[in-house]
């Protein structure tokens, strides 16, 4: 009686109905899922680095999922949850990085578990094939079209290729600030000078010598901080300290906190040139905010301007 | 242990560098004789009080703006500037006026009996300016910035 014929089955990444590569997993050790596959050959996890590497978020591929694989998808998932626009790399696939795409539809996941079922290898690979790369949530936002808020002396320029004089740079979600900071300020009769938006992390100048807060919300581009000029009139923090502030800059104030913003005037110790909006420092989304925003920014990626 | 020694030398050589270039330090190393020196050196001296860092200020809005724009001061003061940073509890052993409220303050040194006082953490970069310069600033300039000129007692 003839012997059956060996079927040789190939795990493809593109075909993970059964499996759910997660962290452990090994090409070389043929374990996939957290199982052992010796009747199986294919190199899944490889696939699966170099998707990552191809939408820049790994920039090693061994064949091990181990904790940098999980991070890495961990961010591709959480950013297709909550990212509407991404990179275009030229079809080479090699930078420099041609264009935005804005609205690339999201890809609903629950959760951010770190772990490639068969719905995250396929989007993987479509972002791959179409040279797609996650990108930053930073946007421009110009102030020069505006009556009443303008960019202050004290104002450091953002060392970044794509941002011009009159602009400041904060996240997607939080650029609405400046046309309230104008409307409010239009309807108060004052002037806004802004001082500082998004901050970029490690960066400490040369000569420091205290430690820069590291979950601020200047450095997801969540934060603003500025003076409220009022006929002339600086009202600077100590004024505000001091209970000398001038009517207009109080009710200027009022508008904004009525509008949602949160003043820093209000904090035990006393911060009255800042707005956020604030995003829980402790939480995932602070985190992975932080990572897209700081990341992409120091590979200067080209940002959107907002009017 | 040569390694740990090799290590402890070049932190040491990195530390003394930083010092001899007018770098500002942080601490517990601040010591009466150390400010009347600088003053008797006809340096510009200036104290300012801090909390001592720790992960709990990460997320602090109000040190986030100071530590911001007190590190853009430090690396753009002249040399001749001598910036010492100690802690509230540091400054009560060392300082007798003036006292300071809370847990920030900057004292800018116009000799050794009297001060321009900032009583709270700096936030804006002009406060530095007009604490920096050699002339008291006038009333208005006063009312703005929130500097008093007052006695200054070392213990």
């Amino acid at each position: 009686m003839a012997a059956a014929p060996i079927v040789v089955k190939t795990l493809e990444f593109s075909n993970l109905t059964q499996i759910v590569l997660s962290d452990g997993d090994s090409d070389k050790r043929r374990q996939w899922g957290g199982k052992s596959w010796r009747a199986l050959k294919g190199t899944p996890v490889l696939d699966l680095q170099r998707a990552l590497i191809a939408v820049g978020l790994l920039k090693k591929a061994d064949g091990e999922f181990g904790p940098g694989t999980k991070i890495a998808l961990s961010r591709y998932q959480w950013y297709r949850r909550n990212i509407r626009v991404c990179l275009k790399l030229p079809s080479s696939g090699v930078p420099p990085i041609t264009g935005l795409v804005v609205g690339c539809a999201p890809f609903f996941s629950s959760s951010t578990p770190g772990t490639c079922n068969h719905g995250v290898a396929c989007d993987l690979l479509s972002w791959k094939q179409s040279n797609f790369v996650t990108t930053t949530p930073l946007v421009r936002v110009g102030t020069k079209a505006l009556s009443n808020v303008e960019i202050s002396d004290e104002f450091i320029p953002l060392d970044y290729p794509s941002s011009q004089p009159g602009e400041v740079v904060l996240h997607a979600d939080f650029a609405h600030v400046v046309g309230a900071l104008n409307d409010e300020a239009k309807k108060d009769n004052v002037t806004i000078k802004i001082n500082q938006a998004f901050r970029r992390a490690n960066v400490a100048p040369t000569g420091a010598v205290v430690h820069p807060a590291k979950k601020s919300q200047h450095l997801i581009g969540h934060a603003i901080d500025l003076n409220i000029f009022d006929d002339g009139t600086k009202n600077s923090a100590p004024m505000f300290k001091n209970g000398k502030e001038t009517k207009r800059a109080d009710a200027f104030v009022n508008g904004m906190k009525s509008k949602g913003y949160r003043w820093g005037g209000d904090f035990s110790d006393t911060d009255p040139v800042h707005f956020d909006s604030l995003l829980d420092p402790s939480g995932e989304d602070y985190n992975m905010t932080y990572f897209f925003a700081q990341h992409c920014f120091q590979g200067q990626h080209p940002m959107r301007l907002t009017a | 242990m040569r390694n740990f020694n090799s290590v402890a030398f070049v932190l040491s050589a990195a530390i003394c560098i930083g010092l001899a270039n007018g770098r500002p330090h942080y601490g517990g190393r601040v010591t009466r004789d150390e400010i009347g020196s600088a003053l008797r050196a006809g340096k510009r001296v200036i104290l300012v009080v801090a909390p001592r860092y720790d992960k709990s200020l990460d997320s602090d809005e109000a040190y986030g703006d100071w530590a911001d724009q007190f590190n853009y001061f430090t690396a753009h003061v002249s040399k001749d500037v001598k910036v010492m940073v100690l802690t509230k509890a540091k400054y009560v052993e060392t300082v007798d006026d003036p006292k300071i409220k809370g847990s920030y303050g900057t004292l800018f040194l116009l000799n050794s009996t009297h001060a321009l006082l900032y009583d709270g953490a700096i936030l804006e970069r002009e406060i530095y300016e007009i604490g920096i310069s050699r002339n008291e600033p006038d009333e208005k300039a006063v009312s703005t910035s929130g500097l008093q000129k007052v006695s200054f007692h070392l213990k």
